[in-house]
């Protein structure tokens, strides 16, 4: 958006923790959603070339009163009922915005998340006129069908667990650029962000890793083809598949499955000697070799245990638990 | 048609048109090297904007700002004050021209732009130049506008959102405009203005002054007679009254000397509005001596009336002053008003001796002098040079002169016979505008006649030595006086009839305008106020007047601001149901309490039903007929228009008549019920369901009633239970939980109008959302 080109700074740096402030602008602490922007919400200042223009305005009264100019009085005036109706407009743009939901996206750490504001515009016209903003990022709402709109940020993902959109700003400057109205709010949506896997680490550990699922599950073994897994050190050359070595970089190997074998478990357990994100990241890691190479798995944590299985949507659910491992408490207490 | 690309430049280069129409007016009074600058400087960033080229280097621009500098200095002397600092100003500006390209900057370029328009209200405030500068005015917000928007927004839309702006704020410029103070006087010293001298009566009269003056059209004042307008011949605007000569010119009488001797007034006054155009000098005109002397403005020496300042603005009195008057002069007066430089006009001198000699009535002598011009002079206006002798040369070799040589001669005549006279300038006549009754006084009504001493019992008394040779130039005006060949160009349009009607209705309409809009100073809004009441009439009681005004506006918004609840603003429905309770409470029936308004509004809308035509309801006094019939009226003004809705309501429209109408109203009745229930009972719990989408939900709910029922009559609605109809319809309500069963496939059997599938879907996807336990909260 090039009308708006940089967040209204001087709120940004306000310390919104002290009481007082979050009492003058009104910030609650999280804002249920659907989320109105409503009359008291909207704040409204002059840009600078406003106040040029208010300046500008006291010199003509000024030279209009000197020289005795009624001309010159009618056009003051006329140029200031102008600007007080700019004014009216700018602040009327974002009136009755509704923001109806937000779809987060999650992310891995050091990655980025993505929120997707779903606005409500009273007037679809308005759109190419607003910017949503949090925290350095920015972007316009891209209007759909009837008054709706969709404005997407891109956050950088900072830490594992849940990450807060936070307080995010609307603003907008039409129709002239001379006033800046801007409302504040901190919806409650939140995304997940995933550990960052480890770069390099332990290969995948073998099938059956959980003693009580030794004589049940399945267990990588060698008769029954089930795919091709990534190698490992101190396999067999024999079961290297030559061919997609031209094509990647890794080498593949045939797997195959023991029938009597156990499943394979991605344990926290096996990972001891670590501190516990160092564990998370190696689980992440591995949650996504095994996700590439298709095998079904099981993930283990102290607490809580995801049966084996399959598919992005196990994938999800394997990463989401190892993002929200240890702050559940917390976790709960965030979304009261 | 303009290829595509070369449309889309010079779009880019619309933000250029607002400093160059607001530099044409101002290009006339610049020094030409300065507007060409301009225009050059303006056509340089053209060519930038057209060819996408990047700008000048900083250090051209620094250096252009400095030469211009440099330049307005070596012409004007100055960098500051009026004449100055307008060209720098504009100069300036077109050089900003070359560094504008960001967004804001462009902003800064348009505001600046205002000013320079504005500023040249300092030459003139004409009707044409207002609107013409107005116009580029609005243009400039548009282009703003324009800009806003990223250039999407199509210029005829920029224009009409620049007229919207300034339409909202046109209530606000107009009670300012009346009621802002107005200053009596400059806030700081104002430098006279040179070079600006107009033309206009003069100190001095010398041969040919008043005959190059005659040559102008311009207005001079304008007069509105209270009573009917006196015979032109009566009409004799006195200015300023010149005693000394010094051989060839006549001066004015020192206008700083007070009126000496006795002046008496004469028969009844006449009351005239006298509308003075700025002249830049003291001296005033009016028929006669005005009685009492207005404000600012006094008599002085000669009978002269004065203004204690120069005439700058134009100025307006409203006048009681006598045609007939008796000035009587001390002795030292007359002896200085008999002077007469020594060793000029010999001829004269003699000549006027011998007439003296001949009869000792000062009025047989100037019936002598009198007679001589009827009897061998001729009025012209392109009269011969004349030699140093210039009486002597005029009354006995040119013989041909204008007024101000009859004058001139005829009081040098009298002087040299011993008879004190003065020569006086001044206006005559006048032109009747029939449009508006204003007499109009031209600079080419300028005229010169002689006021002479008879005595104690007469005084001073006017004699016009014109008259004698031209009669035509007193009764008719200075058009019938002059031979055709000899006309100005100024009068000589005055001989079309149309176009003086046109000229007639021009003026008319320019001094309405210099009247009531020009003219409005503190003198006009005192009397304005002094209308509205006496008490207000005073600058003071202004001031704090608009002080307190704006204190109490501005509270009056925060008032508003803070009563007014958000969901009281925004929701029509919200605000009917206000109402209804203010209603019901006035007929002393308690509102529904929360959990009781469904049910309660379900009875009302069975109710308006049961009353059959929706015309009926609106007739209906009672409270819940006329809060449905509003209702009724939200829903469908909320619809926006939708087709289903407006076809709703024809149905409605027709529905008073015919055996068909009623069952429509009916259903309509249950329709809007369904609405109305939707919506209200949404106002207990968020989240929020539109109005729009209440309605087409309504709608729904309605045919597929009509499919279940095939069209039952009404007595087989009342049995319906609501949450039937609703689930029917799949509509969601909030709260019954049967909404979480839908699903968008549902809603597609079920006949939806196209354009009312997303408003109804829109509180789906919130109540969905708020339910799906995914990765938000």
């Amino acid at each position: 958006m090039k009308a708006a080109a940089s967040p209204p700074r001087g709120l940004a740096f306000l310390p919104l923790r002290t009481p007082l402030l979050r009492r003058l602008f009104r910030l609650r602490a999280l804002e249920p959603l659907p989320f109105t922007v409503t009359a008291r919400r909207i704040y409204i200042l002059p840009t600078r070339q406003g106040l040029a223009f208010a300046l500008l305005l006291m010199g003509m009264l000024l030279g209009a009163m000197n020289y005795g100019l009624s001309m010159g009085f009618l056009f003051t005036f006329l140029l200031a009922g102008m600007l007080l109706s700019a004014l009216f407009a700018t602040w009327r743009g974002l009136l009755g915005i509704r923001l109806a939901g937000i779809e987060a996206e999650p992310g891995f750490a050091g990655g980025e998340v993505r929120f997707t504001l779903d606005l409500r515009l009273p007037d679809p016209a308005t759109a190419a006129a607003l910017v949503v903003a949090a925290g350095d990022t920015q972007a316009t709402p891209v209007p759909g069908q009837n008054g709706a709109a969709r404005a997407l940020l891109s956050l950088p993902a900072r830490q594992r667990g849940r990450q807060a959109l936070g307080p995010c700003r609307l603003y907008s400057e039409a129709p002239l650029g001379l006033f800046r109205a801007w409302a504040v709010f901190t919806p409650a949506a939140a995304a997940l962000v995933w550990p960052k896997p480890s770069a390099r680490g332990l290969p995948l550990p073998a099938p059956g890793g959980m003693e009580d699922e030794r004589p049940s599950g399945s267990q990588r073994g060698s008769e029954d083809f089930d795919g091709l897994t990534g190698y490992q050190p101190g396999e067999s050359p024999s079961r290297l598949v030559w061919k997609s070595l031209a094509r990647h970089a890794e080498p593949l190997v045939k797997s195959f499955v023991s029938p009597r074998g156990g499943s394979l478990w991605l344990d926290w357990a096996r990972l001891p000697g670590m501190d516990p994100e160092t564990r998370l990241a190696h689980l992440a890691r591995w949650v996504l070799e095994a996700d590439r190479m298709g095998l079904a798995y099981g993930l283990h944590l102290p607490g809580l245990r995801i049966p084996p299985a399959g598919g992005p949507l196990q994938r999800l659910r394997c990463l989401n638990a190892l993002a929200l491992h240890g702050q559940a408490a917390q976790g709960d207490a965030d979304a009261a | 048609m303009l290829p595509e690309t070369a449309r889309a430049r010079l779009s880019h280069a619309l933000w250029l048109l607002p400093p160059l129409l607001a530099l044409l007016p101002h290009l006339e009074g610049l020094p030409p090297w300065l507007g060409l600058t301009c225009l050059g400087l303006w056509l340089w960033r053209l060519l930038l904007v057209l060819a996408d080229r990047p700008l000048p280097a900083r250090w051209l621009r620094i250096g252009l700002a400095l030469v211009a500098l440099a330049g307005v200095l070596a012409q004007f002397g100055s960098i500051v004050g009026q004449r100055a600092g307008v060209p720098l100003f504009i100069l300036l500006l077109f050089i900003k021209l070359l560094e504008s390209a960001s967004l804001a900057e462009k902003r800064l370029l348009l505001i600046l732009t205002q000013f320079m328009a504005m500023s040249y209200f300092l030459t003139a405030q004409s009707l044409p130049v207002t609107a013409y500068l107005l116009l580029v005015s609005v243009l400039g917000v548009a282009v703003m506008a324009h800009l806003q928007s990223g250039a999407r927004l199509p210029p005829r839309q920029a224009v009409r959102r620049a007229l919207g702006l300034f339409a909202a704020g046109l209530p606000l410029a107009l009670l300012l405009f009346v009621f802002f103070p107005r200053l009596d006087r400059p806030l700081w010293f104002l430098p006279q203005q040179q070079g600006t001298a107009s033309t206009g009566m003069s100190d001095t009269m010398g041969p040919g002054d008043i005959a190059n003056l005659i040559q102008s059209g311009e207005i001079a004042f304008r007069v509105r007679f209270a009573g009917p307008v006196p015979e032109r011949t009566g009409l004799y605007w006195r200015g300023p009254v010149l005693a000394r000569f010094d051989g060839r010119t006549w001066h004015a009488i020192d206008r700083r000397q007070p009126l000496r001797g006795e002046v008496l007034t004469l028969g009844a006054p006449q009351r005239l509005t006298l509308t003075l155009e700025p002249h830049q000098r003291q001296w005033l005109f009016s028929l006669g001596v005005p009685h009492p002397t207005p404000e600012g403005t006094r008599l002085a020496a000669g009978l002269q009336w004065t203004s204690d300042t120069p005439v700058e603005q134009r100025r307006r009195w409203d006048l009681e002053t006598y045609p007939a008057f008796r000035h009587l002069s001390p002795a030292d007066a007359l002896a200085d008003a008999l002077i007469l430089p020594q060793g000029f006009n010999p001829r004269a001198r003699e000549l006027a001796r011998r007439w003296r000699a001949a009869a000792p009535d000062p009025e047989a002598v100037s019936r002598a002098a009198l007679a001589l011009f009827h009897d061998a002079f001729a009025y012209t206006l392109e009269p011969p040079q004349l030699g140093p002798h210039s009486v002597d040369d005029f009354l006995f070799r040119s013989r041909r002169g204008f007024c101000e040589h009859f004058a001139g001669s005829y009081v040098f005549l009298m002087r040299a016979a011993g008879i004190p006279a003065r020569v006086v300038t001044g206006y005559l006549g006048g032109e009747i505008n029939p449009l508006d009754g204003h007499v109009v006084v031209r600079q080419s009504d300028a005229h010169a006649w002689a006021e002479i001493w008879l005595g104690p019992e007469k005084g001073w008394t006017r004699v016009d030595p014109t008259a004698s040779v031209s009669p035509s130039r007193v009764e008719q005006g200075i058009g019938a006086a002059l031979p055709a060949a000899e006309m100005p160009p100024a009068l000589a349009r005055l001989s079309v009839p149309w176009l003086q009607g046109m000229r007639h209705t021009w003026e008319m309409l320019n001094n309405g305008w210099n009247q009531w809009v020009l003219g409005y100073g503190q003198e006009q809004q005192l009397r304005l106020l002094a209308r509205l009441s006496p008490d207000f009439a005073s600058t003071r009681w202004l001031a704090s007047a608009t002080i307190l005004a704006g204190t109490l506006g501005l509270g009056l918004l925060v008032w508003l601001y803070w009563r007014s609840g958000p969901a009281a603003r925004t929701d029509p429905a919200a605000r009917a149901w206000k109402d209804l309770e203010r209603r019901l409470g006035k007929a002393g029936l308690p509102p529904p309490a929360r959990r009781a308004r469904r049910p309660w509004i379900t009875r009302a809308a069975w109710d308006a039903r049961g009353r059959g035509s929706p015309r009926n309801w609106a007739r209906s006094p009672s409270c819940t007929c006329w809060f449905v019939t509003r209702m009724r009226g939200i829903a469908w003004s909320s619809s926006g228009g939708g087709s289903r809705a407006s076809g709703c309501w024809i149905d409605l429209r027709r529905g008073g008549r015919g055996r068909l109408g009623g069952k429509l109203a009916c259903q309509f009745a249950l329709r809007l019920q369904i609405a109305v229930m939707l919506h209200v009972g949404d106002m207990q719990d968020a989240p929020h369901l539109p109005v729009g989408a209440a309605h087409h939900g309504a709608v729904r709910a309605g045919h597929a009633l009509q499919q279940q029922q095939h069209g039952a009559e009404t007595g087989g609605l009342d049995a319906l239970d609501v949450r039937e109809v609703e689930d029917e319809a799949g509509i969601p309500v909030p709260g019954t939980g049967a909404h979480l069963r839908q699903t968008g496939a549902r809603h597609a059997e079920v006949e939806a109008p196209p354009d009312a599938d997303a408003p109804l879907l829109d509180p789906l996807l919130v109540l969905n959302r708020k339910r799906h336990k995914g990765p938000c909260r």
